[in-house]
Parts: structure tokens; C-alpha cells; sequence
């Protein structure tokens, strides 16, 4: 054979193929070992919503919220949540009333956590804690210019990232 | 021809001024962020619509790609440039529409999207348009090395009369709203500007980007090949449009954090829109373009617009989009697999290679007759 049948262009493609084809492989491979360990078994066997679509479960809590009595609207939020304590709405709630108290920390996190285990419970978070991403944002990077090496304030900002784009009402 | 046009007023730009004004203007009547014109969203919106996936948050008919096709359609039909051809790898033009829909998934849009989104000053676009353009740059690779698909032929009328009867009935299904069909009312699928206002821009844009052939990816392949600025300038209006549009309503927010259905896993967006520029070259066309194409009577368009119907139902169904957390898993397989795709299309089709391997077929043969004859020579002598 006088002419070789592949130039540098099939040498490069047929090399990319094959090293794509292998860290493709061991990939699914790695996953399919992480899918089998017993926190993927846990997180498969989520607990599914109760009460959800009851609009009543929520409404004294939310009637109390916005009339700024923070303290009965926990403890009636509480009620709720011991009657349905696998409703993921009342971490919205909860959230809500955090923020209103002034605990930014925890109202961040379980904003966080609800809407990103349930994306149903978007239009929820846009009507309970808009503001906390509004007021939260520019507070938070006022402390991190001030704290740049402090961790809990860089979570803490990211997280709130987290809920501005998801709150940003943007494509899903 | 293309090159005779004042850039300042020539269908391309006027197809970039529409595509910038209404991207920012129907997100503001209502369109989700940023996504007031996106091929591969509105298409999965439409395949959830039509059941092919189970989000009811992403399901809705979207009457902008009603609009582009019909609207293409009528101008193709009534300038005589309605030219029904097609049989040009079917199969593979299927498989492509799908990668490109897998690819836009990665970044969360398509490349019309991706500059809308920097227009509203998302820097998040930016890794995706490199992703884009190097993708772009990578599939000429195969062009230049004499890539090319099945020679297409001329086809009966009625073939590319398809795709637009198809978006006739959607129409119709939008107005008349039958039970079949799934209208989400949460998420983005509830969030969609007044019907009639969507209809007529898609219309209106469908209309210029026939006339114009306007096309993401043709806008810098022609300006890498030839330095034909034609549809670059479309690109570069749209952007300029766009961005002053969201300044003037104050959607404008610079900054790569907290942007409107975005990630941050950049290396991601790159690659998938990476698959998208280099499927883009080999299918000639991106998203947007296959769109139009397939209402002038391209019925391997057709073929890869229902290739990208498919993938939006898949990348919804099986979790290969992107979330606002970053990509999924089956996302990260899936653009690794279109990259596979992408170079075995590419090298499978390269013509020189194949005539190559022909004349180095033809030379072996011609060895093997002179092989024979010299030693049936040689017993000869002997």
C-alpha cells in the first residue's frame, strides 16, 4: 500500500472517540457504584407530600405572617407541620417567618433546600421570600467584602445565588 | 449576492433587529427570563405539550416556532423559493436534531438564547458562546477535510407541504385547546406572553430569516471561510438590539451570579454548546436556521426539526437537562456520547477519505494483478 488511508484529522478523531468512549464508560460505571450505596437507597425512598393541595393547611399560618405576628405564626406552623410533618410547603413557611425574625441563616437554608427538592413550590417562594433575596444579596456581599476568608458567609451567599436564579423565573 | 447590500439596512440585520427587540420584549409581556425567543426551550415546551415528556412545568405550545415556520413558509411559497428537496442521510439528520437539543439542554438554550442571554448581562453566556464558536470552528474541520452528506434530490411538493400543515394543526390545537393537549399552569410553561403578540413575532421574524438565511452558526462559518460579514452583522445587530432593549427596560444585571435560569458549571455549557456548533456545520444549519429550513420545503430540515422534538421530550424525560444546580448526570453522558456522534458523523462522511481508501483499494488490487502475474511469469520461466 503505496498512500496511507488515514490523515491526521481521522488520527485525532479516531483517538478523541476512543478516550471520550472510555471516560464515558467509566463514568456510568462510577455512577452505577454510587447508585447502589445506601444513601442513593435513602434519598430514593423519600417520604412522599401530604396534604399538598389542601390549601386550608397553610392559611392561618400564612393570615399570621402577614399581619407581622411572627411568634403565633411559628407555633401555629408547628401544629401544622406535627399533623403533616412530610408536607414540604412548610419549609417555605418556616422560611418565611426566619426571615422575618431576622435569621437570615436559616431562612437561606431551608429556602434552599425546598426549592430545590421540590420545584413545584417555586411560585411559593416567589410570593414568601423575594425579599429575603432582595435584601439578603447586597447585605451578604457587604459582609464578604468585609470577612472575605469567612466560609459560613460565602455559603451562605451562594446559596442565596441558588435562589435568585431559581427565584429569576427563568427557563427550567 | 451577498456582499451588495449596505450593511446597515439589509435583510439580515432587519432579521437581528426583530430577533433582539422581541427577545427582551416577550420576556417582559410575559416569556420565561431571558428566554423570550429560544429554539431548543420552546421546543421542549411543545413536546411536553404533545406528551412526550411528563413536566407539566414545560409544557405549553409555544406559538413563537408556530410562527417562525408559518411565517418562513408563506415567504418561501409567495417569492418562488419554496423548493421541496431532501433524502440527504435521513437517519443521521434525525440523530443530529436530537445531539442539538441535548447540547442547548447543557447550557440551558439554544445559541439564539445564549446571546440574549449576555445581552441582559448574564456572563454565564459567555463560556457558551466560545463553546459555540470553537464547536463551529472544530466542524469545518470536516468540511475543509471533504465532509458531506448523501447528495439530496429534488422531492414531490407535498413532501415539504409537512412541516407546515404540522404547525397549521398546533395552531389550531393552541386556539381550540383540546384536552390532549398538556397546557402547564406553573413554572414556565404558564409564563408566555399574549398568544396573538407571539404569533405574529415569530411570524415577522420566520419571515426576514428566510429571506435573509439568517443562522447562528453560518454568521461565523462564512466569516471563518470566506470573510463574508452578511450574517455576522445579523448576529452583531441582535446583540446590540437586545442589550439596548434591556438596558432601556432595566432587565440589564451584569454578573455571572444569580442570573435567570442559568448554572454555573461553565466547562459544561462549553461542551454542550460545543456539540452544538460542530452538529450545527455538519447539518448546515443551527437550531434556529433548521427551523426555517424545514418550512421552505427541506425535508431533511424537517427530519432533524422532529429529531429536535424527540430530544426535547428525551432530555426532559431521562433528566438530561441542566437544572439551575448544574448539570445531571445523564446530561454529562449524554453531551459526551454527541461528541462521539459528532466525530464518527464527521469522519464517517468525509468524501476524500473515502475516495482515499478507494484509490488505496484500487492500488492494493493493482498490486495483488502485478503480484500474480510476475510470479505466474516467473513458474513461467521456470
Amino acid at each position: 500500500m503505496r498512500n496511507s488511508t488515514m490523515d491526521r484529522l481521522d488520527i485525532v478523531s479516531i483517538s478523541l472517540i476512543m478516550i471520550l468512549s472510555i471516560l464515558a464508560t467509566g463514568m456510568v460505571a462510577m455512577h452505577r457504584e454510587a447508585a447502589h450505596s445506601p444513601q442513593s437507597q435513602e434519598a430514593k425512598a423519600a417520604p412522599a407530600r401530604q396534604g399538598s393541595g389542601d390549601v386550608n393547611v397553610f392559611q392561618e399560618v400564612d393570615a399570621l405572617i402577614k399581619s407581622a405576628r411572627y411568634d403565633e405564626a411559628l407555633n401555629a406552623l408547628r401544629k401544622t407541620m406535627e399533623k403533616y410533618p412530610k408536607n414540604p410547603e412548610s419549609q417555605v413557611y418556616l422560611a418565611a417567618i426566619y426571615n422575618r425574625q431576622g435569621d437570615m441563616e436559616k431562612a437561606i437554608s431551608l429556602c434552599r433546600q425546598s426549592i430545590e427538592k421540590n420545584p413545584d413550590l417555586l411560585e411559593l417562594a416567589t410570593a414568601n421570600l423575594k425579599d429575603l433575596v432582595q435584601k439578603g444579596i447586597p447585605k451578604l456581599q457587604r459582609e464578604k467584602e468585609l470577612k472575605p476568608n469567612d466560609e459560613k458567609v460565602s455559603t451562605l451567599l451562594r446559596d442565596l445565588y441558588f435562589c435568585q436564579r431559581k427565584l429569576g423565573q427563568g427557563c427550567e | 449576492m451577498y456582499k451588495t447590500g449596505k450593511w446597515y439596512w439589509n435583510s439580515a440585520v432587519i432579521t437581528g433587529v426583530l430577533l433582539g427587540a422581541f427577545g427582551v420584549w416577550l420576556s417582559i409581556l410575559g416569556n420565561p427570563e431571558n428566554a423570550g425567543i429560544c429554539i431548543s426551550c420552546f421546543l421542549e415546551n411543545i413536546a411536553g405539550a404533545l406528551h412526550l415528556h411528563q413536566n407539566v412545568r414545560m409544557s405549553y405550545l409555544r406559538p413563537e416556532i408556530i410562527g417562525l415556520v408559518l411565517g418562513a413558509f408563506l415567504v418561501a411559497y409567495m417569492s418562488g423559493r419554496f423548493r421541496v428537496r431532501g433524502g440527504s442521510s435521513p437517519l443521521i439528520r434525525f440523530f443530529m436534531g436530537f445531539y442539538l437539543i441535548v447540547g442547548a439542554a447543557m447550557f440551558i438554550g439554544c445559541p439564539v438564547k445564549s446571546v440574549l442571554r449576555l445581552s441582559a448581562g448574564d456572563l454565564t453566556a459567555v463560556p457558551a458562546l466560545f463553546g459555540f464558536i470553537s464547536g463551529i470552528w472544530f466542524g469545518l474541520q470536516y468540511v475543509r477535510g471533504g465532509f458531506a452528506l448523501e447528495k439530496e434530490q429534488e422531492l414531490g411538493k407535498a413532501n415539504g407541504l409537512v412541516i407546515p400543515a404540522l404547525m397549521g394543526i398546533l395552531l389550531l390545537f393552541l386556539l381550540v385547546k383540546p384536552a390532549f393537549i398538556v397546557f402547564g399552569e406553573k413554572g414556565p410553561a404558564a409564563m408566555h406572553a399574549p398568544l396573538l403578540i407571539s404569533l405574529l413575532a415569530g411570524i415577522l421574524i420566520g419571515g426576514f430569516a428566510q429571506k435573509s438565511t439568517f443562522c447562528m452558526m453560518a454568521g461565523f462559518r462564512n466569516f471563518f471561510i470566506a470573510r463574508d460579514g452578511f450574517l455576522l452583522r445579523g448576529i452583531v445587530t441582535m446583540f446590540l438590539v437586545a442589550t439596548g432593549v434591556a438596558i432601556s427596560t432595566g432587565h440589564f444585571r451584569l454578573g455571572l451570579n444569580g442570573q435567570p435560569g442559568s448554572h454555573l458549571a461553565h466547562g459544561w455549557s462549553f461542551l454542550g454548546m460545543f456539540l452544538v456548533g460542530g452538529i450545527s456545520v455538519l447539518a448546515n444549519g443551527c437550531p434556529f436556521r433548521q427551523v426555517i429550513m424545514a418550512a421552505e420545503g427541506h425535508t431533511d430540515s424537517g427530519l432533524t426539526l422532529l429529531g429536535m422534538l424527540v430530544g426535547g421530550g428525551i432530555v426532559q424525560s431521562w433528566e438530561i437537562r441542566s437544572t439551575i444546580a448544574g448539570p445531571t448526570f445523564g446530561g454529562e453522558i449524554a453531551v459526551l456520547t454527541g461528541l462521539i456522534f459528532l466525530m464518527a458523523v464527521g469522519t464517517a462522511f468525509r468524501t476524500r477519505r473515502r475516495q482515499r481508501i478507494q484509490t488505496a483499494q484500487e492500488e492494493q488490487t493493482q498490486d495483488l494483478v502485478e503480484h500474480k502475474e510476475h510470479y505466474s511469469l516467473s513458474g513461467i520461466n521456470r
